[in-house]
């Protein structure tokens, strides 16, 4: 641990306990993460939350008590507060690690399951999400409903003992290697569409299932089409409370806008583009640097802010939609700061890696004309 | 982040509302009346003749001024007088960056152009590269030439002519310079919030095409993006006034904040600036409006003291100087 971290988390002034226990946390990734590097067991990347898979990882960080770090220590969890999981989270992006299989579950499926979940569900998925042997997809988005999840049409029917599932989703990022899938579907069709949504915890070895690829425009495979044809779930893995599926999906959504996913996808290409500058003296786009790097410094306290909001018990839902909003526009600035830099953009460098997976960047997890209208309807509140 | 923000945030208001079209006076009975408060001396110590409360108080109170569109030499007095160690009291002291100079000897021969409030301040504090050194503002040895900024506010030339200055001992170049961007990234902020929200009230009691502005979604996309970036600037200065209020906080993560703080409100200025007026359409180019006593000091004060251009280069520099492991651990930590 380097002398300055320790002193100064942040803000936490004289909280020194708890500099200390964020400091180490930090520490501890950023020993793992060099080791890995080190002995050559990933190679950093842009966009590693999503694209850079390797469970042999994940298993790494869960053994050291890095999965569910805010969750209750009943479950196995760490029982630590968001500020916590923010800088392990942060540590773990700036490396560019193989963090994509837990991190949908780590992020959002486990609170999720937390805040409705009852207790046997808890019991059941928890304790495998923190072992890393639980890998879980988002089953949201759908031919027919994208930014506009509401018109979800995949129907759950009540039969003896659980519920019958029947519909197509669509963009399921890691399907393929997936053991559960979180799955928003429509238990009523008579009200609104934004009523008789309900949420359920689906295995994905469960007959009926069908998963095909679709390659993205970089080549590379995580998104597919996942097919649902009579699949029976068991009564105890509805999530929360039947039709109450839509105000239980927003709040899922709000609160994972708000991490450092969504400014950090490119660091290691900025660190990469820095080295560069480093080697080669070039003071020509310090100007850039500067402007880029206040912008990084703001934005990384937003996320802190948001962590803090977190643990105050607030839920800050404009704050993370105006962070998504423009940390992902930094983001993609990143890549253009590459391009000017100089960097080379053979098809399987890091910027032209980082520059095809860049699209999805202002479109996952709200896409960024949603978020401003997020934001613009708060505005318009007398 | 400041315990008084409320409390600080009404004050002003009520000496706003009070001031009427005196707001402009900028060394007139507002400005007498902030003095009077000791809110000029907030954030030093009761033995500098001080009147105590944090940094944060401080930045509450110069952002608050400006949010109320009310001129005043607040932020260099109070930068000055942290400066000398000495609150300011009948008169105030302005200050200015030369960070590309140095002053080695106690007579100085040098010229300043852009020179905020100097037909009025009764002293200069010159802050460079490594010195802090005060001179009188009066006698044989000064010139001053009365000018104004973009805004209209003092901004003169200040000759010296082997003019006898007084080097601080204590003064410390580098955390003036920072305590000076963090002052001004407040004052760019409150204008910001000011301009910001005159369109917000605007473009919702404003009715064309028969129905209010901001039914046009073309309109509250634009609402939502000045307020997003005006919200971050804001985290951006209060990430700044904590490093400059620990003294523990290295150096390095101090200059961080603060120049992240001054490019972030810089940036957030030019926009807001621009996209006020839009959303206003020609009433806002009026000189009876308001809008542009926020917007002249938007485009006055992004680039005062030095510009942001000069920020961003120097902040650029140091992060390809240090490398990434800095970058990571200070810089934007």
């Amino acid at each position: 641990m380097t002398e300055t971290d320790s002193a100064t988390e942040y803000d936490l002034g004289a909280d020194t306990d708890a500099a200390q226990r964020l400091g180490a946390l930090r520490e501890q990734v950023r020993e793992l993460t060099a080791s890995w590097l080190a002995a050559g067991r990933y190679t950093p990347r842009s966009d590693c939350w999503l694209r850079s898979f390797d469970l042999a990882f994940s298993r790494e960080l869960a053994a050291r008590g890095l999965i569910g770090i805010t969750w209750p220590v009943e479950f196995g969890g760490g029982g630590l507060d968001a500020r916590s999981r923010l800088v392990v989270t942060e540590e773990l992006l700036r490396a560019g690690a193989p963090v994509a299989a837990h991190w949908i579950a780590d992020r959002q499926i486990g609170p999720a399951i937390l805040r409705h979940g009852s207790h046997e569900l808890q019991k059941e998925l928890l304790p495998g999400i923190i072992s890393a042997d639980f890998i879980f997809c988002l089953g949201m988005s759908e031919p027919e409903a994208g930014s506009d999840l509401a018109a979800v049409r995949t129907t759950a029917k009540k039969v003896d003992g659980g519920w019958s599932v029947t519909g197509r989703k669509i963009w399921t990022s890691n399907a393929h290697r997936a053991t559960h899938a979180y799955l928003l579907a429509r238990t009523d069709a008579t009200g609104r569409k934004h009523e008789g949504l309900s949420e359920f915890i689906v295995d994905m070895s469960a007959p009926g299932i069908e998963v095909s690829p679709i390659t993205d425009m970089s080549g590379e495979h995580h998104f597919n089409e996942v097919t649902f044809t009579d699949v029976f779930v068991p009564e105890h893995r509805l999530l929360g409370t039947e039709a109450n599926g839509w105000h239980q999906v927003i709040e899922q959504l709000s609160f994972e806008r708000g991490g450092p996913e969504r400014v950090l996808s490119t660091y290691p290409l900025l660190a990469e583009a820095l080295n560069h500058l480093r080697r080669s003296s070039d003071d020509r786009h310090d100007v850039e640097l500067g402007a880029l790097v206040a912008r990084l410094g703001t934005l990384r306290r937003q996320c802190w802010e948001i962590a803090e909001a977190l643990d105050a018990g607030r839920a800050p839902i404009v704050e993370a939609a105006s962070l998504k909003y423009m940390g992902t526009e930094f983001e993609n600035d990143v890549i253009e700061f590459a391009r000017r830099v100089g960097l080379p953009t053979s098809r399987n460098d890091p910027l032209a890696e980082a520059l095809l997976a860049s699209p999805g960047f202002t479109i996952r997890g709200g896409a960024s004309d949603v978020l401003l209208s997020i934001v613009a309807k708060s505005e318009s509140k007398p | 982040m400041s315990e008084f923000a409320r409390e600080l945030t009404d004050l002003i208001r009520n000496l706003a509302e009070d001031a009427g079209d005196k707001v402009d006076d900028y060394t007139g009975s507002v400005w007498a009346q902030v003095r009077e408060l000791g809110l000029a001396g907030i954030g030093m110590p009761e033995e500098q003749g001080g009147s105590g409360g944090s940094l944060a108080d401080l930045m509450v109170v110069i952002r608050e001024l400006a949010r109320a569109g009310v001129s005043t030499p607040i932020v260099e007095a109070s930068t000055a007088a942290y400066a000398i160690g000495a609150a300011p009291r009948e008169g105030f002291e302005t200050i200015v960056v030369m960070p590309d100079w140095d002053v080695l000897s106690n007579a100085v021969t040098a010229s300043f152009a852009g020179v905020p409030f100097a037909d009025t301040a009764s002293g200069l504090v010159i802050v460079t590269a490594s010195s802090v050194v005060t001179v009188p503002l009066a006698g044989e040895s000064v010139t001053v030439e009365p000018g104004h900024d973009i805004a209209g506010l003092p901004y003169g030339c200040v000759r010296l002519d082997d003019a006898s200055v007084a080097h601080i001992p204590r003064g410390s170049a580098p955390e003036v310079i920072d305590r000076l961007a963090l002052a001004r990234s407040a004052a760019l902020l409150g204008s910001a919030w000011g301009a910001y929200e005159l369109t917000r009230r605007y473009v919702t009691e404003r009715e064309q095409f028969g129905a209010p502005l901001i039914k046009i979604p073309a309109v509250s996309t634009t609402l939502a993006q000045m307020v997003v970036r005006i919200r971050s600037a804001q985290s951006a200065l209060d990430r700044a006034t904590t490093a400059c209020a620990d003294a523990h906080t290295p150096a390095l993560r101090r200059f961080g904040a603060v120049s992240a703080a001054r490019i972030s409100t810089a940036t957030t200025a030019s926009l807001v600036a621009r996209t006020s007026h839009q959303l206003h359409g020609a009433v806002g180019i009026t000189a009876e409006y308001g809008l542009h006593r926020y917007t002249s000091k938007l485009w006055a004060l992004r680039d005062a003291d030095e510009s942001q251009l000069a920020y961003c280069r120097r902040l650029g520099a140091r992060v390809r100087s240090e490398g990434e492991i800095q970058l990571w651990e200070n810089i934007s930590a």
